[in-house]
């Protein structure tokens, strides 16, 4: 029986914001943040969808960590995970109609997201609720911050908004004036992710020769 | 002729205009993980196409016959076991499609490593990592938006041509992507964008040159549906001929027979 | 065998649990989702018939919108300030050969009205087609005879982000008043002349030709299906009304154009084949005296207008004709007509006489608005066309040196009623176009 001998609920929480960044660090569910990131308000509702599903899976799977039989667990995963997602879809499609048709396809292919499913083998399914949960509430803000980080950089540079609120200094202007349109298309995600993910690596780098010089 | 256009184009659209990963970016993790070396690429190519044709048949069977709002087949089950009105099906739709998914890799995976060895031996290493591969479940999708609630669903003749050039797209930016990747091991690339940085910067690149087909489909159309009008075209243009070619030989014959009468 | 239970029985009860999950939030959530899915369309609608029922003012307008009934309260003010408060409801009709196609039926009544009153307005249907990236879906409406197109929204689009979503906008604007005969083409640069609506000329967005031309095939192809659909039922509806429309014009007609009107005892026979009316007057006795017959000749004018002749033969006249000494065609025109629609829900009948100097007569041809209307419509007779007629509130002063109906007043009426400014509004459009085309057969008989 695995014990729950890993890191803290408090540890796991704060790696998977920034130490551990599911995106810039771990390079999973790449999918939706360079589908969804081309405005925020897209990015958000992403995210919390992700969130929803990823705490409610990592919950699940913790509580029945003990009588998981290990040759079943990925189709438990996916089962719990499917589950979850067609209820986050539901939802989304009931109360915010509009997003869950801008969001398309992307809600659903949540499920075969490698994020979660990495998260429910690496942590729900050895360790106890409650860092299960802060685990899966850390990936997922974690998670968010690169979704809002791309999307904050793409709509500024393609709409000239963030949030949908249109920045003051181009109110007004005809809209070819200083809007990048190609940063609201596939090239423009696949461009600002590898930038990000240089200045992310080029920070962690920075960041060792300081340790290095220091020591 | 409209049937072939509408085809044409969905191939057209799957394979190259809207490319599974550069468009649609789905597919992304085997599309930066697996792209190194264009023998590897291309066998993660294959054995996706592979997975996503048989996901796609599968999937399409049970949308159209089970899952799909007042589906004949669930409704006919439904009714015979007492209730009333159709069936709606539709909330399973991911479930279902998640372990259709599943299913047809194990289902190639055994299949391929019994009637072809050798080719189990070049991809049959890719097969275990595809049932997280976006573009599969993808494909599903787009297949049950081509049926669910549409005026005139698909039939299985779309949702395979979807899959399979929807594969052969991924296959095409995935090689292509590997070949670049190839001459890039030879290049200064800056430290902090090494690796999966650079590849998304010559991504971004790739996805402006394949936006450039987008306005392709149109003209393959317009190729499609410019035929019949030519055609007709061809048939108006004869009699026109036929009527000023006679005129030409009698008056030759004419001139002639005066001057032999001369 | 029980191996295989025990070891699947977690996933047996997972698999029982999720499905009684996903059954609670499907049984929860699908009246949510269907709901959304046709406020949708429900919104757009007003906007979709903007030209077949106008809208008040952006700054006034309310909307209150019930997808259960598939209703939208709209209130507001118009632009002349008068208040408006009507419902528009939509239904979805079924088309036995594809019953998955989304056709609606759009109708409207005033909010106090009953919802058996509520008029047709047009048609509503929702089509797809490829656009530059990807799949566009459009509501197009048409008018309730389907002879325009009332307008044009883009309900789902995935165009290039500055240049093909820009279909999305006031592009769309453009496509309301076309007329539907024509196939509408994409135009580029500036060489069109004439009337768009009439040419089905669209103005293509620069850069995004191939998406104008895709939302342009869309609605053409979305048109021909709803002609399609319901054309065949339209016709025998119209044929019907314009039957019943002559036959009720024929009716008006001797009132129209006399400057007396009928007496109480006035009997009026028409046939609708020959367009001939015959008024006869009974007496206290119940004898029956021929009074005249008049003669209806429908004209087309060159411009296109529909205007109506009035021969009046007396009985002496009559006589004549017979003989064969006097033929009709020398007989004066006792006057011209109009069916003019706007005000009343089947128009007015508006006679001039034969110069277009003075009315002689307006009579509404639905009863409810000739009710409503009562006595006042006599105020026409006579009253001269010169001007536009006003209508003048009571105790209005009149410049004593031209009485009221020759100047171009209508008369004074106890209520102000919006019904007598519509009335009067249509008259006057009436007596412009009944001008133009006699103008215009005069200027063609003179060449």
């Amino acid at each position: 029986m695995p014990n729950d001998t890993g890191p803290t609920p408090m540890e796991r929480f704060i790696q998977g914001i920034l130490p551990e960044n599911p995106v810039y660090r771990q390079l999973l569910g790449m999918c939706p943040v360079l589908a969804v990131t081309s405005k925020v308000s897209n990015a958000i509702t992403m995210a919390a969808a992700v969130m929803f599903v990823l705490v409610c899976a990592n919950i699940l799977v913790s509580l029945i960590r003990n009588i998981l039989q290990p040759h079943l667990r990925i189709l438990v995963f996916t089962l719990t995970i499917a589950t979850f997602v067609t209820i986050a879809d539901k939802v989304l499609a009931a109360y915010l109609y509009p997003m869950s048709k801008q969001l398309g396809p992307y809600i659903p292919l949540i499920i075969v997201n490698c994020l979660i499913i990495c998260r429910c083998e690496v942590c729900a399914s050895k360790q106890g609720v409650v860092t299960a949960t802060f685990d899966a509430v850390g990936q997922s803000l974690g998670f968010l911050l690169a979704l809002v980080s791309m999307a904050t950089v793409r709509e500024l540079l393609a709409y000239g908004s963030w949030f949908d609120i249109e920045l003051f200094w181009i109110a007004g202007t005809p809209q070819e004036a200083y809007r990048w349109g190609l940063m609201g298309m596939p090239p423009g995600a696949f461009f600002t992710l590898g930038v990000l993910l240089g200045v992310a690596n080029w920070i962690t780098t920075l960041g060792k020769k300081k340790d290095k010089a220091s020591a | 002729m409209d049937y072939l256009a509408e085809i044409l184009i969905l191939a057209f659209g799957a394979a190259i205009a809207n490319n599974f990963v550069l468009v649609y970016f789905v597919g992304i993790c085997p599309f930066i993980g697996v792209s190194r070396r264009v023998d590897m690429a291309f066998g993660m190519g294959m054995a996706v196409t592979f997975v996503i044709s048989v996901a796609a048949a599968l999937s399409w069977f049970f949308t159209y016959f089970f899952l799909q709002p007042d589906a004949p087949w669930a409704t006919a089950i439904y009714n015979a076991l007492g209730g009333e009105g159709g069936s709606d099906l539709s909330i399973l739709y991911y479930i279902i499609y998640i372990f259709v998914i599943a299913a047809s890799v194990q289902l190639v995976e055994m299949y391929v490593r019994k009637m072809f060895p050798p080719l189990y031996k070049s991809f049959g290493v890719f097969l275990p990592l595809i049932t997280t591969n976006c573009a599969i479940l993808f494909a599903c999708l787009e297949i049950m938006k081509g049926i669910h609630g549409a005026a005139d669903p698909w039939g299985l003749d779309k949702a395979l041509t979807l899959a399979i050039f929807g594969g052969v797209g991924f296959t095409i930016a995935i090689v292509i992507m590997a070949g670049i990747r190839e001459e890039l091991d030879l290049c200064d690339v800056p430290k902090a964008l090494k690796g999966a940085g650079i590849t998304l910067l010559v991504a971004g690149i790739l996805a402006m040159a394949f936006m450039g087909f987008a306005g392709v489909k149109k003209s393959l159309k317009a190729m499609t549906e410019s035929e019949p009008a030519a055609a007709v075209k061809v048939q108006e243009t004869p009699p026109a001929d036929k009527t000023a070619p006679p005129a030409k030989p009698d008056s030759v014959v004419a001139s002639i027979s005066k001057e032999c009468d001369a | 065998m029980l191996n295989y239970i025990k070891q699947g029985s977690l996933v047996i009860v997972l698999a029982l649990l999720f499905g009684a999950a996903l059954a609670a939030v499907q049984a929860q959530l699908k009246p949510l989702i269907e709901e959304n899915q046709k406020l949708e369309t429900l919104d757009a609608i007003p906007m979709l018939m903007v030209t077949a029922q106008a809208l008040p003012t952006e700054d006034t307008i309310a909307k209150k919108t019930n997808a259960k009934t598939m209703e939208i309260q709209i209130t507001g003010q118009s632009a002349d300030g008068e208040a408006m408060d009507f419902i528009e409801s939509v239904v979805k009709m079924d088309l036995p050969a594809s019953p998955k196609t989304k056709l609606f039926e759009v109708k409207v009544r005033e909010a106090t009205a009953k919802a058996e009153d509520a008029k047709v307005i047009g048609y509503v249907i929702q089509a797809a087609g490829m656009g530059f990236g990807d799949k566009i879906v459009t509501l197009v409406g048409v008018d309730a005879t389907c002879q325009r197109i009332t307008g044009v929204y883009i309900l789902d689009q995935k165009e290039t982000p500055g240049l093909g979503d820009k279909i999305c906008g006031a592009w769309a604007e453009q496509f309301s008043g076309m007329v539907c005969s024509k196939k509408l083409k994409v135009y580029t640069g500036s060489k069109r002349s004439g009337d768009a609506s009439q040419t089905g000329a669209i103005h293509g967005i620069s850069a995004a030709t191939i998406s104008s031309e895709a939302v342009t095939k869309i609605v053409n192809d979305a048109v021909a299906e709803i002609r399609a659909a319901i054309g065949p039922a339209l016709e025998q509806l119209q044929a019907a009304r314009a039957a019943k429309v002559r036959k009720d014009l024929l009716l008006a007609t001797p009132g129209a154009t006399s400057l007396k009107g009928l007496s109480s005892n006035s009997h009026v026979a028409v046939d609708p084949e020959t367009m001939s009316i015959e008024v006869t007057t009974v007496d206290a006795q119940g004898k029956v005296w021929p009074d005249y017959t008049q003669k209806v000749r429908e004209i087309t004018t060159p411009s296109g207008a529909v205007i109506y002749e009035v021969k009046t033969i007396v009985p002496a006249v009559a006589k004549l004709l017979k003989m064969g000494t006097y033929t009709l065609e020398r007989l004066p025109v006792t006057a011209y007509m109009i069916h003019a629609s706007g005000a009343g829900d089947n128009g007015v009948l508006v006679a001039v006489e034969s110069q277009c100097k003075w009315v002689l007569g307006i009579t509404p041809l639905d009863a409810k608005t000739a009710n409503a209307a009562g006595t006042w419509v006599e105020t026409f007779k006579g009253a001269n066309c010169k001007d536009a007629l006003k209508v003048i509130q009571p105790g209005t002063k009149i410049d004593a040196t031209s009485s009221a109906t020759m100047e171009g007043y209508v008369g004074v009426c106890g209520k102000s009623d919006p019904l007598l400014k519509t009335v009067t509004k249509t008259v006057n459009q009436a007596v412009a176009e009944l001008r133009a085309a006699l103008a215009s057969i005069k200027a063609k008989g003179g060449k």
